[in-house]
């Protein structure tokens, strides 16, 4: 009846971490091959932005993009599951290719992608 | 819904509209993306004749895009260019290219009863320091070569601008001229802008006489 009455509380307690705990990194980096020109950067951010689980808060309207290094960051919103199929062919409906998503943290800080 | 608002725009146009030589896509460069559309507004000046071009592009996939260009001068509407670009794109690092094949039909909406059709055979391909594009077309009784080649500057904040410089050969029933001269693209967000003048290299085209002068405005959404 004791270890009943602990169970409880100590439950709800690990739950309520667990749930604290970030389910996947916020911010990412994209590797788009072809991406060279502005406008090409245009339309693919123009897809990007349409997807309702970008964080519109972050970078530039949620995307940033660098056609120097042909790279796309992108901002999740908080609690959003990963949908890397869905974010590929957004890019790929921009006419350009998604090579490899890596978190943000993995490559560069994200005080550097924002400067 | 979207497709078919842009298909109703793009024949509105052709409904309200001399010599056409247009034949490319609207832009090669845009809108590349699925369900892209754009319109622009070229005003050319060549033969002492001023030309008005209202453009239209929609694109279906990036592998297909519908165009349609239609000429206004001395008041009243030319001859009308629909066409169908297909291309095929490669992707590499920091480079991208396509060939692409253009299927087209001159419409005679400018009084005329004459429908010519066309064919035209192109690549181009551009990184962040260069651009080129070359074409070769047929269109009722001309035949015709373009080339633009030059260098592209991009500033990183959404905004580039491209250095080329054109070659523009046609051979006709009326006869033959080569034009040359410099192009300035600038782009900035959705909107570009395009500025050309060519001088005659070669000439013996009875209806041809001068320089060639085009400025253009358009934009894309």
């Amino acid at each position: 009846m004791r270890i009943k009455f602990l169970a409880i509380p100590m439950l709800s307690v690990l739950l309520l971490a667990l749930l604290s705990l970030p389910t996947s990194a916020k911010n990412y980096q994209i590797n788009v091959n072809g991406m060279v020109c502005e406008f090409c950067a245009f339309g693919l951010a123009k897809k990007l932005r349409k997807l309702d689980f970008i964080d519109s808060a972050q970078f530039e309207d949620g995307i940033k993009v660098d056609i120097e290094n042909q790279l796309v960051y992108i901002s999740i919103q908080e609690g959003q599951p990963l949908n890397q199929e869905v974010i590929f062919e957004a890019i790929k409906s921009g006419g350009y290719d998604p090579i490899k998503m890596t978190p943000i943290d993995e490559v560069a800080s994200p005080a550097e992608v924002t400067q | 819904m979207k497709q078919l608002i842009a298909l109703f725009v793009l024949f509105t146009i052709g409904s309200v509209s001399s010599q056409a030589y247009a034949h490319q896509p609207v832009m090669d460069m845009a809108p590349r993306w699925n369900g892209g559309y754009g319109a622009q507004t070229r005003i050319t000046h060549a033969n002492d004749t001023t030309t008005t071009w209202v453009e239209g592009v929609y694109t279906f996939k990036p592998a297909l895009r519908m165009t349609l260009k239609v000429p206004y001068s001395d008041g009243k509407t030319g001859d009308a260019i629909l066409a169908m670009p297909i291309k095929r794109y490669k992707n590499d690092g920091a480079s991208t290219s396509n060939w692409g094949l253009t299927p087209s039909v001159r419409m005679p909406t400018g009084g005329g009863s004459n429908w010519d059709a066309g064919l035209s055979l192109s690549y181009s391909a551009e990184s962040k320091d260069y651009y080129q594009l070359y074409d070769v077309y047929r269109l009722g009784d001309t035949t015709g070569i373009d080339i633009n080649a030059g260098m592209s500057h991009a500033d990183g904040k959404g905004s580039s601008w491209f250095t080329l410089w054109d070659i523009t050969a046609r051979d006709s029933d009326s006869g033959q001229y080569l034009l040359s001269g410099p192009v300035l693209v600038y782009f900035k967000g959705n909107v570009i802008v395009r500025g050309e003048y060519k001088f005659a290299v070669h000439d013996n085209d009875k209806q041809w006489d001068g320089d060639y002068l085009s400025i253009g405005l358009g934009m894309v959404f």
